[in-house]
């Protein structure tokens, strides 16, 4: 028996003395790394392996990131990827419409049924944040120079540039003297080994490299007599600096441009001692040469018109500037400014509208949570997501008369909505195909139950892309109908087909738990056949299996990158298919693109995984819950 | 007589005393038995008629577009050639000169043996009362026989008859070697890989268990294809090409790219390293080497007998391995070995010359990414396996064990691991059977795999069915194989109980 008196009168212990108080080392930050990096010499050699592979490579791949790789593949296209590149410009809102009902859905969803943690609207407003400020406080930053290189023997290239009235130019000619051993490091920035095209100032640079470091030819000794030209859309000479006169002076030409149009920027040689040895670079600054974007260049053409013809047949005007760009190192602030603001600028129209969503359907779903009783909450909840059904069909295919919309070719989908919609449809439309599958499987019966096994194994022993494979030359002869579908269908069912299969095996585990007891009880109580399966086993054994079903989503999400290889344009395709336009340079791309691509698959699988998880520890999976 | 009178007001009349007699048996209709029955017919007669139904449309809108379906498509020349492989013209030319009675003697033994093979397993398992083992290696067994013989028939088949240089057959089987080889170094590979991370993902250290974890997150919530791509272009682009710049043969030529070295090359095409070649003197050193495993064998049973015996420790790897080494070294003395040039190998160096690359082996770039992609991803699944798996073993059975006086290997590989694999076992082999799918993946960076073969056979002859079924049945026996493997395996490391 405790003295209550006592217990209300808490006294704290008194601060213990230097001497009885734990050591530095096991409290605190102190403690922390000692118990979980250093808790013996093994761990700590661990922890110091770690860090140093760790270190490797994460410094080389921001290194990389930031410095020398160009995402403007990224967001240049940001509509490809989103819906191809065939799908008609004039209907795109459409489908950003029925992502935003989506999302709100989704909103409303998340809000009702389970608990908002408070970073996740943080986290949306942060991106939405720097979405902000980024652009404005990297506004200043000028982007580097470009560097054109130039020889005796190279054909100095006429570079063709738009320019708006009012921007100051500044071009230089820089000659290279240094002796010695050649820097190639230097010139990292080129974009170095495109190799199946060749690149000319690649190639032109590691012969000079070579001659160099073999002696054959001392950059010191130059005695070219170059000088800069800028030209208007005619032709004719604007604006004219200096010539170098054989000797290695820089020389430069500060120029205003005087109204809007096409220019061209050239180097010419002097008629008399045009000289006979020597490199130079070309310095252009403040200056972005040719945006390599279809919507970017059709975009130029109605501004400023047809850019110049080339003034001799010889020399071709350059419109690629990847091939003759040099980046360099860029530093954080460039890379901020030019890689990131443009991502952001594209990107920020659909994201506000995307985040209001978000946040007004947490509210609705959190309001009705707490003031509407639940079961009406949660049948206004389930009866949006059934109205919206009508809604989405007519934005994404149908179309509608009396709106004034046309119906959408299914041929002409592509990107990240493809490729959701094919892993949406696969899962959806295969779910009662794989529920009969399973039943089948289960069945007394010999030979349903072989034919159902015979069906499940074997697709699920073949790779999806032998599947494809038949959806693409064979299904097209099974009957006169299936000639005329378009590929996008036809993949549609082959992945219907495919996750039926893997979606059976699922199901049956989910059959296998449910007691046999329930079943004889059921019997006993005279249901029939029918009555059992439907009131009795499938609920308990659906109920189990909706973890393992997300994680097929989640697979199925995966496996619709192969449709790439059939030649469809989701977002894997899309991604391929701008790569392989070598004209505009962005073969050397890859590693940007792919990147990119990968990035936006591990958001979506990692989100469905983390709630694949939420939902498992809610209990979703558990055999019997007493309320829904 | 009472009882026939309360007939009409007895509520379940199937219950009857009676319900057996002719005047009041149920109708056929509502028969169970009966009912079954022709259920069964009524979906075997559907499922037929709809097969018949698609052949028959199948096969007329294939005349109709001018492809008859040729089942003997096989038989014909296979134009374009695959980017790596069996060599047929050099390494593999004596399966040319291969006559009919040789082929014949060899196909059937094959299938006597995989019969006799399938027929052991089947019996074995009978014996041990697993009914439904013995039926899958039964029926597996055929199957995998069957298609075997056929394969190796075609393979075996005298092309001059044909006058070409190879069959489609033969780039199958070629497809199907190279298939196989990216799959057996991808297992391996991503094997040690994934228990590498298992453990990983399990350590107390907190960077080495977070590390672990974002591994397995980024590598399994991303498609292979984008990986691979990923890996291919990656070293496509940061490597140097010999057709662009022939000239580089000197590291000091390249730069910065340094990629040359005497001992090995290393470009868009691929890792070219140095190849060993057998001399006469390698039979002794093989010999040798058989010899040292043999008698690390021996040795290691005494050890063990001596450990059951005395209680004494066996310490079986101090005495395997300086043993094994010893025999290795003696072989290689006995071989001449000593100057290292006159050793059982001679080796052939790989050299530039022109714009080609020659001698030495050469390892494509499209195995290397293929390969690197495989085992990134299925090892970052084998190490959430590795993972649950260790994880079910209690703690309490690790505490027990360390208090007996075992230490950490010991702990490992005599109480964890036996108790573990039991879990690890179906889903590892699971993962193997998806690296065989996946590898079809290949051909999205050009790796010379069966999928590629015949997807050129089938841009060549138009032939799709043909070759969409022998695609079907020959990565179902891959999957067959590794699943009976596993089920082996499996039972091998099955708790027995009564």
């Amino acid at each position: 028996m405790t003295n209550n008196a006592n217990q209300a009168m808490y006294v704290a212990p008194p601060e213990p003395p230097a001497s009885r108080r734990p050591p530095a080392t096991e409290v605190g930050i102190l403690g922390w790394l000692k118990h979980n990096l250093f808790s013996s010499l093994s761990d700590s050699i661990r922890t110091i392996v770690t860090i140093s592979v760790l270190g490797w490579f994460l410094y080389g791949f921001l290194d990389w990131a930031i410095t020398k790789a160009q995402w403007e593949v990224v967001f240049l296209n940001l509509r490809t990827l989103g819906v191809g590149p065939e799908f008609p410009a004039d209907q795109v809102w459409r489908i950003n419409l029925w992502a935003y009902i989506l999302i709100f859905l989704l909103a409303v969803s998340v809000g009702f049924w389970s608990r908002i943690r408070f970073w996740i609207p943080g986290i949306l407003l942060a991106i939405g944040a720097a979405i902000l400020i980024v652009p404005l406080i990297t506004q200043p930053v000028q982007e580097p120079p470009i560097y054109y290189y130039v020889d005796a023997d190279y054909t100095i290239r006429q570079v063709q540039f738009v320019a708006e009235a009012g921007d100051e130019l500044l071009f230089r000619l820089d000659p290279y003297t240094e002796s010695g051993d050649f820097d190639l490091e230097r010139f990292d920035g080129f974009i170095a080994n495109e190799n199946e095209y060749g690149n000319t100032a690649w190639d032109e640079l590691s012969d000079a490299t070579r001659q160099v470091n073999r002696g054959a030819l001392d950059p010191a000794l130059f005695d070219l007599n170059l000088a800069i030209q800028v030209w208007d859309n005619n032709g004719e000479v604007i604006a004219e600096s200096a010539y170098t006169e054989g000797s290695p002076q820089t020389v430069q030409l500060d120029w205003e441009v005087p109204e809007d149009g096409w220019y061209v920027v050239t180097l010419v040689r002097a008629e008399e001692n045009p000289g006979e040895q020597g490199i130079a670079f070309l310095e252009v600054n403040n200056l972005e040469v040719f945006s390599s974007t279809p919507f970017a260049r059709n975009a130029r053409l109605e501004k400023f018109g047809e850019p110049p013809e080339p003034r001799c047949t010889a020399c071709n005007i350059e419109t690629n500037r990847n091939d003759l760009r040099f980046v360099g190192e860029r530093s954080f602030m460039q890379w901020l400014s030019l890689q990131v603001a443009p991502y952001f600028l594209e990107i920020r129209k659909f994201y506000f509208i995307a985040l209001v969503t978000t946040l007004a359907g947490f509210a609705l779903g959190w309001v009705g949570k707490h003031y509407l009783p639940k079961k009406t909450m949660s049948r206004v909840v389930v009866v949006l997501w059934l109205l919206s059904l009508p809604v989405q069909f007519v934005l994404i295919k149908s179309g509608a008369p009396f709106a004034n919309l046309d119906p959408l070719n299914t041929a002409n989908f592509g990107g990240i909505f493809l490729t959701l919609i094919l892993a949406a449809v696969s899962i959806i439309v295969s779910f009662p195909i794989g529920v009969a599958l399973a039943l089948g499987r289960q069945s007394d019966l010999p030979v349903i139950s072989i034919l159902c096994t015979g069906f499940i194994e074997v697709l699920r022993g073949v790779p999806l892309i032998t599947l494809l494979f038949m959806g693409r030359f064979i299904l097209p002869f099974i009957a006169d109908g299936l000639n005329d579908v378009d590929m996008v269908i036809r993949m549609a069912i082959v992945m219907t087909l495919f996750t039926a299969a893997y979606l059976a095996e699922v199901v049956r585990g989910g059959l296998q738990i449910v007691n046999k007891g329930q079943v004889e009880a059921a019997k006993a109580l005279g249901l029939n056949a029918v009555y059992t399966t439907n009131l009795i086993v499938l609920p308990q054994a659906l109920r189990a299996v909706i973890p393992a079903i997300m994680g097929q989503f989640i697979s199925i999400f995966k496996d619709t990158s192969l449709v790439a290889l059939v030649g469809l344009y989701e977002i894997t395709g899309a991604m391929k298919q701008l790569l392989s336009q070598t004209q505009i340079g962005y073969s050397a791309l890859q590693r940007e693109g792919y990147l990119y691509i990968g990035i936006v698959y591990f958001l979506f699988c990692y989100l469905l995984a983390a709630a694949s998880r939420k939902l498992e520890q809610s209990g979703a999976g558990a055999v019997r819950r007493d309320t829904l | 007589m009472s009882v026939i009178e309360d007939q009409g007001t007895n509520r379940f009349p199937h219950q009857s005393p009676l319900r057996h007699s002719a005047a009041h048996s149920i109708p056929f209709y509502r028969d169970i038995r009966i009912l079954r029955i022709v259920v069964q017919v009524v979906f075997a007669i559907l499922f037929i008629g709809t097969l018949a139904l698609v052949w028959v449309s199948l096969t007329n809108n294939l005349k109709d577009s001018g492809i008859a379906l040729d089942f003997g498509v096989f038989k014909r020349r296979f134009g374009a050639g695959l980017p790596e492989g069996l060599d047929f013209t050099s390494e593999w030319s004596w399966v040319n000169d291969v006559n009919d009675t040789t082929r014949t003697v060899v196909v059937s033994l094959w299938v006597v043996v995989g019969l006799a093979l399938a027929g052991n397993f089947t019996y074995r398992a009978r014996r041990q009362k697993e009914y439904q083992q013995s039926l899958v290696y039964a029926v597996a067994g055929i199957i995998l026989t069957v298609l075997t013989a056929l394969a190796l028939r075609g393979f075996l088949m005298d092309i001059q008859a044909y006058l070409a240089p190879t069959t489609i057959t033969r780039a199958i089987v070629t497809g199907l070697y190279n298939t196989l080889k990216v799959v057996l170094v991808s297992v391996v590979a991503s094997t040690l890989l994934g228990i590498l991370v298992g453990i990983g993902l399990l350590s107390k250290n907190f960077l080495l268990r977070n590390s672990a974890k974002v591994y397995t997150e980024i590598f399994r919530n991303t498609p292979l294809l984008v990986q691979l791509i990923l890996v291919y272009q990656a070293a496509y682009l940061a490597l140097p090409d010999p057709r662009s710049k022939p000239s580089i043969t000197s590291p000091e030529e390249l730069g910065p790219f340094r990629f040359y070295e005497p001992f090995y090359i290393l470009n868009v095409r691929g890792l070219y390293l140095p190849k060993l070649i057998p001399t006469e003197t390698f039979l002794y050193f093989f010999v040798a080497i058989v010899a040292g495993i043999i008698a690390a064998y021996l040795v290691r049973r005494w050890r063990l007998a001596l450990q059951e015996s005395t209680g004494q420790p066996a310490y079986t790897w101090r005495f395997v391995i300086p043993l094994f080494l010893g025999f290795t070294v003696i072989g290689w003395l006995l071989a001449g070995g000593y100057p290292l040039e006159r050793g059982p190998f001679s080796v052939e160096y790989s050299q530039v010359g022109g714009f080609n690359i020659q001698g030495g082996t050469e390892i494509t770039m499209f195995f290397i990414a293929l390969f690197i992609s495989l085992t990134l991803y299925t090892s970052s699944f084998i190490a959430d396996i590795v993972r649950a798996g260790i994880q079910s073993v209690p703690y309490g059975q690790i505490e027990a064990a360390r208090s007996m006086g075992l230490r950490g290997p010991q702990v490992l590989t005599m109480i964890v691991l036996p108790q573990a694999l039991r879990l690890i076992i179906p889903p590892l082999g699971n993962q193997y059977v998806n690296i065989g799918k996946n590898s079809s993946l290949g051909v999205a960076v050009g790796y010379g795999d069966m999928y590629l073969a015949v997807s050129i056979a089938n841009n060549e002859s138009g032939q799709s069915v043909p070759f969409f079924v022998g695609l079907m049945l020959t990565y179902l026996s891959l999957s067959l194989f590794f699943s009976v493997l596993t089920n082996s395996v499996n039972s091998l490391t099955r708790v027995r109980t009564r």
